[in-house]
């Protein structure tokens, strides 16, 4: 009891100093839209130049909103997971949806979408339920620029592709086995599509900044230690390795690389944010602009964060010609909803926010924040000095409190770039700060520390400062992406790790044989002792799920393996509260018990993977009940032959 | 025993009670119900309606409480509700053309045409309707609070609750979804025609892949709009009709709708069965994109320089699809039907050989259609796409 106690008051704690929206902004919810499939979970949003806004659901429906009348109307139906939209004009829409960008119009004026232009549809699909196509934005010239996701070996892939299938891209956590998936593109004004950069494994959000500059943002996982903010260039790669596969010149498959070589080919984030504590699945990029009426911050990024009810602001600056910076929690906690996934500005001034989660954390609805004109105590900006960090703030700050060095606890650390699923923070170096000058009109203060070190992340907690009317410091958690230093930037220590791994396949023309190697064996078609199915619990595949009772049952299938040896199987299950165990029986031999720890709700779905050995051809997987019940069981896999 | 006694009694007493409407009154309604876009537009001049979309009123029990009947006309009613236990979902406005003495005559009609027995209507009793009904629309709930059934009936009438799979199991309207579809590449059209005729259309190699009319349409699983998106789209029926394709191997089919491979059977760059042919055409069909008119969907895709439209409609006599073509500019082509034993195919043009392909002049090219009918669809069909 008492860990748990601990536990709980230090995140109380440690949310109370990290962050909190500022009293001058107001979260309100918006009425949802009437969606037919009842979702509410709202996956693009933008405004028409007549003010109204529009809205795509993962339904495939696209509303309008008029925040006048609070009316909403049906725009589009049928649409394959609309991820983004434009608000082109009052009667058209460019929405990316999986298999295209879409120009979706209304062109005999009855309110209703009748016209549906494919403008690219230019890039592959596996059919693998994570090659999300995300968010398209336009440039000043007219271009349109959007991105892919990877597939996930969360599942496979479907029996017809579309577009070019190589092999040498399927492999892997998040992989790439169609055309450009994990690429940023751009659709050039006359109608060509262009992979534009390349690493990406969910790029969930693009946005430009007021002087044109595109962004991309990234989430941690395989080779993407901690989520990031990439300042998109052509032709660069960002470190997913998967999208290799469709770069001009790049030879071999990926994922047998040295990972020397691919990290020397890498470009870094502009910003990376900390793990855990800034943003575990940043979204959206959205410049501040001048029209916003959103506080002192023109010109920087808002990134909406999807893991909880956050956005983040991203203060650049171009240091050795490329952008770094620093970014804080802004909006924060209180009314707004998790899941802050696509961002727009009403032409009143006042932010949208469009809450979605897909199965994963998030939330749901629209939030509007608003600014009330007063200005919020914060960091205005963080700049790169030869010796340290000078710190602007909206108001003069309480001149005592901050002089204080010890207000000031900065560390560095950074990130390994490897094929591991996201990375500890490495290095982790508390670093002393030297002294602390506040200047004449108290707004700004120089913080000079013994050491800056290029390619480390600099994260500062600043320690209970107020400004001199004491107010509190809304946001005092913040982390500097210092790549390069303002001169003598030494060379990328690259922070890899790994050897290549050249094995003898993958090479050459697609197979096309029924490969049985990560074929989804579903509880339904399953061997059932005793086990019921069921479909009470959503978020299952398949037509059904399987049911344990009481008293001894069993489920079991046969599995084919291409080989004999050491494999692995991954059995899909939801289990609510207690552990389940259950007996795991492999061709006739009980082979041992699998624990099942709960997945902390019957609607929540865990994979538990385990070694087995395996024989080549046919072999028989068996579960059975061992003197209880067990879990909801979904389906088995063979991960690893 | 006792109670079938009280039954038949009060059944021989109301029959009783009915007095044999006039002649002349009946004849009246008849002409107004069976006027040009009067009733008979939708109830059909057998009083039968239309599947799934407009009830019936020969046998409905609906028509057991004349005042109930003149308030629908009335005052329209509009939502789900169940005639006999089949379930219906459009809305039936209110008729505003015709005063009290024409829709007494015409529910009197009603009433007494087509073997319904009922009761004669007067113009009073409409009349005091028309000053008393509240003037809106009605709810299926709000009707049957008005106008209770007799519950002793014990029929399946009233409303419900259309669940997601009833919104796609009974279409009135056309239905378009673009999912995931079996047996078919990932950029899929899930499309379903009112008076269910149901067909997947590939974006991916620019074609129809099949036809189904039985079994409903896609399941609108609430799991696969809610969710990641990972599901394929199932539903009940067998194809009827399934287009060609060359690569994929008998065997290969009870695979179509998994979502777990490691491998494809093949991409869309090397689909060989696009249907049209033209010649000296070298180049892979191009998806365009789609307009929908009047609900329905035509689909544009460009061939070379071709650019061809397809819209597709329910065939006449509600037993098939109608594929229309549009060829600009035209040219002489073969387009390649697949044979199959279950469905009956024409042409307006051309001659369908025994291979399926047939040959259209540039002429005939330019504007054309096929009909694909199920052929008899109480035949139990080949083994189906789904899973």
């Amino acid at each position: 009891m008492r860990p748990l106690f601990y536990f709980l008051s230090f995140s109380l704690i440690s949310q109370f100093v990290l962050a909190g929206t500022p009293p001058a902004y107001r979260v309100t919810k918006i009425p949802n839209p009437p969606s037919k499939f009842e979702t509410k979970q709202i996956d693009g949003l933008d405004f028409l130049p007549d003010g109204r806004m529009a809205v795509c659901l993962p339904s495939g429906e696209v509303f309008l909103y008029s925040p006048k009348s609070k009316k909403w109307q049906l725009f589009a139906e049928g649409l394959h997971n609309p991820l983004g939209l434009i608000g082109e004009s009052n009667t058209s829409l460019i929405i990316s949806q999986r298999p295209e960008v879409t120009r979706v119009s209304d062109t005999d004026g009855d309110g209703k979408a009748d016209d549906f232009e494919v403008l690219t549809d230019a890039f592959g699909m596996s059919g693998n339920y994570h090659e999300f196509h995300f968010t398209p934005v336009k440039d000043k010239e007219g271009a349109l620029y959007f991105s892919l996701g990877t597939g996930s070996s969360g599942d496979g892939i479907r029996s017809i592709v579309r577009g070019k299938f190589d092999p040498r891209g399927r492999p892997g956590r998040m992989h790439a086995s169609t055309p450009y998936r994990g690429c940023v593109m751009k659709l050039t004004k006359d109608g060509k599509t262009i992979p534009w950069s390349y690493g990406h494994r969910t790029p969930n959000g693009l946005g430009l900044d007021l002087e044109g500059n595109l962004f991309v943002t990234d989430n941690q996982g395989d080779w993407v230690g901690s989520s990031k903010l990439f300042h998109v260039k052509e032709g660069r790669f960002y470190g997913h390795v998967a999208s290799l596969t469709w770069k001009k010149g790049f030879k071999g498959a990926p994922l047998e690389a040295d990972p020397r070589e691919l990290a020397k080919m890498r470009s870094r984030a502009a910003v990376v944010f900390p793990h855990g504590s800034m943003a575990n699945s940043p979204t959206q990029v959205l410049a501040i602009t001048p029209e916003a009426k959103f506080g002192p911050f023109t010109g920087q990024l808002l990134v909406g964060e999807m893991n909880r009810n956050r956005i983040v602001r991203v203060m650049l600056e171009e240091v050795d010609g490329e952008l770094q910076g620093a970014c804080v929690p802004f909006i924060d906690g209180g009314a707004l909803a998790r899941g802050c996934n696509r961002m727009a500005w009403a032409p009143d001034g006042s932010l949208y926010v469009g809450h979605t989660k897909h199965t994963w954390a998030g939330g749901e609805g629209i939030s509007r924040v608003e600014w009330n004109g007063e200005d919020p105590f914060e960091v205005a900006s963080m700049k790169l000095m030869k010796d340290g960090f000078r710190f602007s703030f909206t108001k003069p700050v309480d001149r005592e409190l901050a002089e204080d060095p010890a207000n000031w606890p900065f560390k560095r650390y950074y990130y390994k770039y490897h094929k591991s699923y996201g990375s500890p923070q490495t290095g982790v170096t508390p670093i002393e700060v030297e002294s602390v000058e506040v200047s004449k009109n108290g707004k700004t203060v120089m913080v000079r520390l013994k050491e800056l070190k290029a390619w480390h992340i600099h994260e500062v907690n600043i320690r209970g400062l107020k400004s001199a009317d004491g107010t509190s410091l809304a946001n005092s958690y913040l982390a500097y992406t210092l790549n390069r230093l303002l001169e003598n930037t030494p060379p990328d220590p690259l922070h890899v790790s790994g050897k290549a791994s050249p094995k003898k396949t993958l090479q050459g023309e697609p197979v096309k044989v029924i490969d049985p190697i990560g074929t989804v064996y579903q509880a339904e078609d399953a061997k059932r002792r005793g086990v019921g199915l069921a479909t009470g619990h959503s978020g299952f595949t398949g037509r059904n799920y399987a049911d344990f009772g009481e008293g001894e049952q069993s489920i079991g299938w046969t599995v084919e393996s291409a080989k004999s040896g050491q494999g692995k199987i991954l059995i899909r299950y939801a289990l609510g509260a207690s552990k389940r165990p259950l007996k795991l029986i492999v061709n006739g031999k009980d082979v041992g018990i699998l624990p099942f720890p709960p997945t902390g709700d019957w609607k929540k779905w865990g994979d538990l993977i385990s070694p087995v050995t395996l024989k080549k051809g046919e072999n028989k997987i068996v579960l059975q009940t061992n003197g209880a019940s067990g879990g909801n069981i979904d389906h088995l896999q063979v991960v690893e032959p | 025993m006792r109670i079938f006694i009280v039954t038949f009694c009060l059944l021989s007493l109301s029959v009783v009670a009915l007095a044999v409407p006039n002649a002349a009154i009946l004849e009246k309604g008849k002409a107004l119900y069976n006027g040009a876009g009067s009733c008979v537009a939708c109830h059909m001049e057998d009083g039968k309606g239309q599947p799934s979309s407009v009830p019936p009123l020969t046998g409905s029990d609906w028509l057991d409480d004349p005042d109930r009947t003149i308030a629908i006309v009335l005052r329209g009613l509009a939502g789900p509700i169940k005639v006999n236990g089949k379930r219906y979902y459009s809305a039936m406005p209110p008729q505003l053309l015709f005063d009290d003495e024409k829709i007494a005559h015409i529910v009197t009609y009603v009433n007494n045409a087509w073997g319904n027995k009922g009761a004669e209507v007067s113009r009073e009793q409409v009349a005091k309707a028309r000053a008393e009904l509240p003037v809106a629309v009605y709810t299926p709930e709000a009707i049957l609070k008005a106008f209770p059934f007799d519950k002793r009936k014990g029929r399946s009438n009233g409303t419900f609750k259309p669940d997601f799979d009833d919104v796609l199991a009974d279409v009135t309207v056309p239905v378009v979804y673009r999912t995931f579809m079996p047996g078919a590449s990932p950029a899929a059209f899930a499309v379903a025609l009112p008076g269910n005729q149901f067909y997947c259309w590939d974006a991916g190699e620019c074609r129809l892949r099949y036809v189904w009319s039985k079994g409903g349409f896609i399941r609108g699983n609430q799991v696969h709009w809610s969710s990641n998106g990972k599901p394929v789209a199932q539903f009940n029926g067998i194809p009827y009709y399934r287009a060609r394709s060359s690569l994929l191997k008998p065997e290969d089919y009870q695979y179509l709708a998994e979502s777990g491979r490691r491998t494809p059977f093949y991409d869309t760059t090397e689909a060989v069965d696009f249907p049209i042919l033209v010649e000296g055409m070298k180049e892979s069909p191009k998806f365009k994109g789609y307009r929908l008119i009047r609900g329905y969907p035509e689909f544009r895709y460009q061939l070379g320089k071709h650019e061809f439209r397809e819209l597709i409609t329910m065939a006449e006599g509600r037993k098939g699809i109608t594929r229309r073509f549009f060829m600009e500019p035209e040219a002489p082509i073969t387009f390649r039907l697949t044979p199959d034993e279950a469905a009956l195919v024409s042409t307006s043009a051309g001659v369908i050989q025994k291979d399926g392909s047939f040959k259209l002049t540039a002429k005939q090219a330019k504007e054309f259609h096929i009909t694909i009918n199920e052929r008899n669809p109480l035949t139990p069909q080949p083994t189906g796409i789904t899973k």
